[in-house]
């Protein structure tokens, strides 16, 4: 009884979050067999990593050959944003005993945001659902995407973009907030110089980098003046 | 090294950091002690900036590829910016921005 409600429960929770993984994780995977690679690949990207901006970036990393150090590089600064997300439900979180792991493995910025917007206190078995839920359709989509590229005899060329349109979609949304347009500025301003004075093939980890530094000792600065 | 290989350490690195990052917060302060302030206000400001550098990165082609190429990105850009800022919906912005790139290449 308990499990069917949970079951139920997580479903309608994590519906917006399905619509959203099957769609983008089918592009992922189309992504992903586009550059060689087929749905085995998928699944473990998907498995393993479970980031979906960082799977976007990994796979032209893929393709290119790509020295590890970058990749490591990329993926820190990719998903740094995840180091704040657990601050929330460390407290939560333990009290799941042997499902404190997985909980912890599986925080995505979508998970994380079904998490924020319960109403009150949800039971383990519904917060272990709505993670699992969550893995679930990306993988799915992850797994569909690749297949369907690999199979159809559609010429999928350009398809990559769906990473660019992605990465705007995140940009505008976040442009709504004023302190996060100017933080936004300094990316692309960073970006932008790293571009022109390395080449395309080297200038991300770069222009990552040194954004977290600028924007380090813009807070640097910023503190001492107001103190 | 092979191809495969190469493409299984990316996969194997990847996961490994971002698992190391999920899990930092739980190792560094699992107990009563909490974040520093400059960590809570770098965690609020580095998120966009990264953001935006990727947006860069995805349209590195621009300045050094032909320019019709340049022009398709550049024009598909414009129109997920465009219908995000009009009709706020993540899928429609992906969904038709990406569809219009893949015409705009075809012409």
């Amino acid at each position: 009884m308990q499990r069917n409600h949970d079951r139920l429960r997580a479903l309608r929770l994590t519906l917006p979050v399905m619509c959203g993984y099957l769609f983008l994780g089918t592009a992922f995977g189309a992504v992903l067999a586009q550059a060689g690679f087929g749905p085995v690949w998928a699944l473990a990207a998907s498995t393993l990593v479970y980031a979906g901006s960082l799977q976007f970036v990994l796979v032209p990393m893929m393709a290119a050959g790509t020295s590890l150090l970058t990749v490591a590089l990329t993926a820190l600064m990719v998903n740094v944003r995840h180091l704040f997300y657990g601050l929330s439900y460390i407290e939560r979180f333990s009290r799941m005993g042997r499902l404190h792991p997985y909980m912890i493995f599986s925080l995505t910025d979508e998970t994380y945001s079904v998490f924020c917007g319960l109403p009150g206190e949800e039971s383990d078995g519904v917060m272990v659902r709505i993670a699992l839920y969550d893995q679930l359709y990306w993988v799915a989509g992850s797994i569909v995407g690749a297949l369907l590229a690999s199979s159809l005899p559609v010429d999928l060329t350009g398809i990559d973009f769906s990473m660019t349109a992605l990465f705007i979609v995140i940009c505008v949304e976040r442009a709504r907030e004023r302190g996060s347009r100017l933080a936004m500025a300094v990316g692309a301003a960073c970006a932008l110089v790293s571009l022109a004075l390395l080449g395309p093939e080297r200038f991300l980890a770069p222009a990552l980098a040194v954004t977290a530094l600028v924007l380090t000792a813009a807070d640097v600065v910023g503190k001492e003046a107001a103190a | 090294m092979s191809r495969e290989i190469h493409a299984a350490l990316v996969i194997a690195v990847c996961a490994l950091v971002t698992l190391a990052l999920r899990a930092l917060p739980f190792v560094c302060f699992g107990g009563k002690r909490g974040m520093p302030q400059r960590i809570v206000r770098l965690g609020s400001v580095l998120p966009p900036a990264i953001m935006a550098a990727l947006v860069v990165y995805c349209l590195k082609g621009v300045p050094y590829g032909t320019v019709r190429e340049g022009a398709c990105q550049l024009i598909a850009a414009a129109a997920v910016v465009a219908l995000h800022v009009w009709k706020r919906s993540t899928l429609l912005s992906i969904g038709a921005g990406t569809a219009l790139y893949m015409i705009l290449i075809r012409l």
